[in-house]
């Protein structure tokens, strides 16, 4: 017969609960059996009781995104299991669960009383239950139980936050994880079980430890132990993404800082400037192809347009602010260096709550054009007349304008997209008549410390050149789409396979 | 995180009812936290807590913004995400053992926050456990309403295939 009472005794989350309150508790509880692989609940469900593990394994588990399911904005396509989880078919693992005493299913103690993940039992498994009317029943009549049973269920709910939120930023190094542990699974035999090097991936799943994870491996590279000193050296060279990777965030973050936080009277040029130089530094460092510059203008004042890519999960910002790669990288490393002087980009309006990128781009003196954000109902709205003055003013002064005329960003493999009009019927309708410079760029969509990224100048030309009248929509359209779009599909192509070149 | 020379205002009741996390409360419960509250109004940039510090404070978002910061050894803060709904409650490290922050909050724009001191609270709680039991599990919904959106960020990041953001259009 299951002692309840001992389940709670042992448990740490009743350790604060007074004795007379668990003796209580154990005789209110019922036992629930759960077979192998049966579900003791699924996410979504209605939360009618507490549940605290009694003997067995329970793995929670959070299922995949279904279409429609989701409810956030960055809902992006169903993926499979985190490799460092066990994974039950078609869901992530949160966390198994075999300590008896353990809570499984607190969401019965909160609003709105449903279930947030799904317990399925790994073993045949035994939980106490609490109905919720009961428990709160209970708590009520008992308050000063009631406080201390509410804190630890905060206390847990605030645990799992916190480890769900450094999860998600390990999540993008579990590559390393999985190939260090395989690593040393496989060479196992010959490590002693003292050996450190058994912590790693351990100290990999945490950022908080990701320097002990280095300091480690760096000093077991001059170890006595052959095999340590060997492996040491393997994971060193592993985990260099991971260095690169944490190297690029944090010279990213400080960018971004540098312009958001800028003082209000740094003047724009001033921090375009100071801007381009620090994306310098950051992409000197990357793996990167440049060539065609001899196909730069001489002088500034031209439109440079360029596809536009996503930009890779790696490579972003986890606030909704994204500092898109691809511009950056022509604007600094192609513009900036070859002239000394920062170009004006000509971008999207920020959406109402796009309080990042509004805070970056306003201080940059970019000049912004009409867009639409996904999650608002309504576009914003830029007077034409306005962004016709500014890039005209900009262009007579001799500033290079870069614009994507796509539109929008894609992945390397689909762009370009089909061309907006609005940059060549600009060119078209200024005199003098700005040349358009044509790049072409690729992989700025994955993961930057592991990919070679490249920017391709193309000749310059006019519009006037080669659209017999530019004011016909027509015939911009059918230039644009029949004739440049096909050619700028073969650059991409062309960056990619330089790219790959290296 | 020290406030000196910042001007503490009392909170009005009505806007604490105007918030969720009120909604009810009896009128003098509600009253008697807006006398425990002060009103903190900051500025774009500022930091308003500093993960390992003590918590002393837990806060509302009443209008503005504040993001989320994650410190790790060697590497610095990364940001994790914002809060912008009013309502929005963090700090509440400060009701628990071993009342330590676990992050760190800076503000994304000029922000209004709604303070609570942790000896305040604990003093409300002690005198009406039954009421302290009600604001412990407000707490905690919002946490978990937290924990269930970073879930839904876990599960459904991957680094293949993107686009992992539906990128915005420009109309031009």
């Amino acid at each position: 017969m299951l002692d309840r009472l001992g389940v709670l005794e042992r448990s740490a989350f009743f350790r604060e609960v007074e004795p007379e309150h668990r003796r209580a508790l154990a005789d209110l509880a019922r036992e629930e059996l759960v077979q192998a692989g049966s579900h003791l609940f699924r996410e979504g469900e209605q939360a009618s009781a507490f549940h605290v593990l009694a003997a067995g394994q329970v793995e929670l588990s959070l299922p995949l995104a279904s279409p429609g399911s989701g409810d956030h904005p960055e809902q992006v396509p169903a993926m499979p299991s985190l490799p460092t989880g066990g994974g039950l078919r078609g869901g992530i693992t949160l966390r198994t669960v075999a300590a008896p005493g353990y809570p499984v299913g607190w969401s019965a103690m909160v609003e709105p009383y449903r279930h947030r993940v799904t317990a399925t039992a790994r073993t045949d498994t035994t939980v106490l239950a609490w109905d919720r009317e009961a428990l709160h029943s209970y708590a009520r009549q008992h308050p000063q139980f009631g406080l201390v049973f509410m804190r630890q269920v905060l206390a847990l709910a605030g645990d799992r936050l916190r480890a769900a939120r450094l999860r998600l930023v390990a999540s993008r190094y579990d590559a390393e994880v999985v190939a260090i542990q395989a690593l040393l699974d496989q060479h196992g035999e010959h490590l002693v079980v003292t050996s450190p090097l058994h912590k790693i991936p351990h100290y990999l799943q945490n950022r908080l430890t990701l320097a002990d994870a280095l300091a480690v491996v760096e000093l077991l590279q001059s170890s006595d132990d052959q095999w340590e000193r060997t492996l040491a050296d393997v994971i060193a060279d592993i985990l260099e993404g991971v260095r690169r990777e944490l190297r690029i965030y944090q010279q990213l973050q400080s960018i971004y800082e540098l312009v958001a936080g800028a003082p209000d009277d740094v003047d724009p040029v001033a921090l375009r400037e100071e801007s381009c130089q620090r994306f310098v530094e950051l992409f000197d460092d990357m793996p990167h192809v440049i060539s065609g510059q001899q196909h730069l203008p001489e002088r500034t004042g031209s439109i440079i347009v360029m596809n536009h890519l996503v930009n890779h999960v790696a490579n972003s910002l986890p606030n909704r602010f994204v500092l898109t790669l691809d511009t950056h990288f022509v604007s600094a490393m192609l513009l900036y260096r070859h002239y000394g002087q920062a170009p004006v980009r000509v971008i999207r309006a920020g959406g109402r709550r796009e309080h990042g990128h509004r805070r970056y781009y306003d201080r940059l003196g970019y000049i912004y054009v009409s867009s639409r954000v996904p999650g608002e109902e309504s576009a914003r709205r830029i007077d034409p007349a306005t962004f016709q003055q500014q890039a005209a003013a900009a262009l007579a002064a001799g500033v290079n304008l870069v614009i994507c005329p796509e539109g929008t960003s894609v992945p390397t493999d689909r762009s370009p997209l089909p061309f907006r009009p609005g940059a060549f019927r600009l060119a078209a309708s200024l005199s003098p008549e700005p040349q358009i410079v044509p790049v072409a760029v690729a992989n700025f969509d994955a993961p930057l410390a592991r990919s070679t990224a490249a920017a391709v100048v193309h000749p310059p030309f006019r519009v006037s050149d080669l659209v017999a009248d530019p004011d016909d929509q027509g015939q911009l359209l059918s230039f644009l789409n029949d004739s440049l779009h096909p050619q700028y599909v073969g650059w991409v192509r062309d960056a990619m396979a330089r790219a790959e070149q290296g | 995180m020290s406030h000196a020379g910042e001007e503490m205002v009392m909170i009005d009741e009505g806007r604490l009812r105007a918030l969720p996390f009120f909604a009810g409360l009896a009128e003098p419960v509600v009253a008697a936290l807006a006398a425990e509250g002060q009103e903190r109004d900051l500025a774009a940039g500022e930091l308003v807590i500093e993960q390992n510090d003590e918590a002393r404070e837990v806060f509302l978002l009443e209008a503005g913004s504040v993001e989320l910061l994650l410190r790790f050894e060697g590497v610095g803060d990364l940001f994790m995400g914002s809060f912008q709904e009013p309502g929005s409650i963090f700090g509440w490290s400060a009701l628990r053992p071993p009342y330590r922050y676990t992050d760190s909050v800076r503000c994304e724009q000029p922000t209004r926050l709604l303070c609570f001191s942790r000896a305040s609270l604990e003093a409300v709680m002690a005198e009406d456990p039954v009421l302290g039991f009600v604001l412990l599990q407000r707490v905690t919904s919002d946490v978990a309403r937290q924990l269930e959106i970073t879930r839904g960020l876990l599960g459904r990041r991957q680094p293949q295939p993107l686009p992992v953001l539906e990128p915005a259009e420009t109309d031009f």
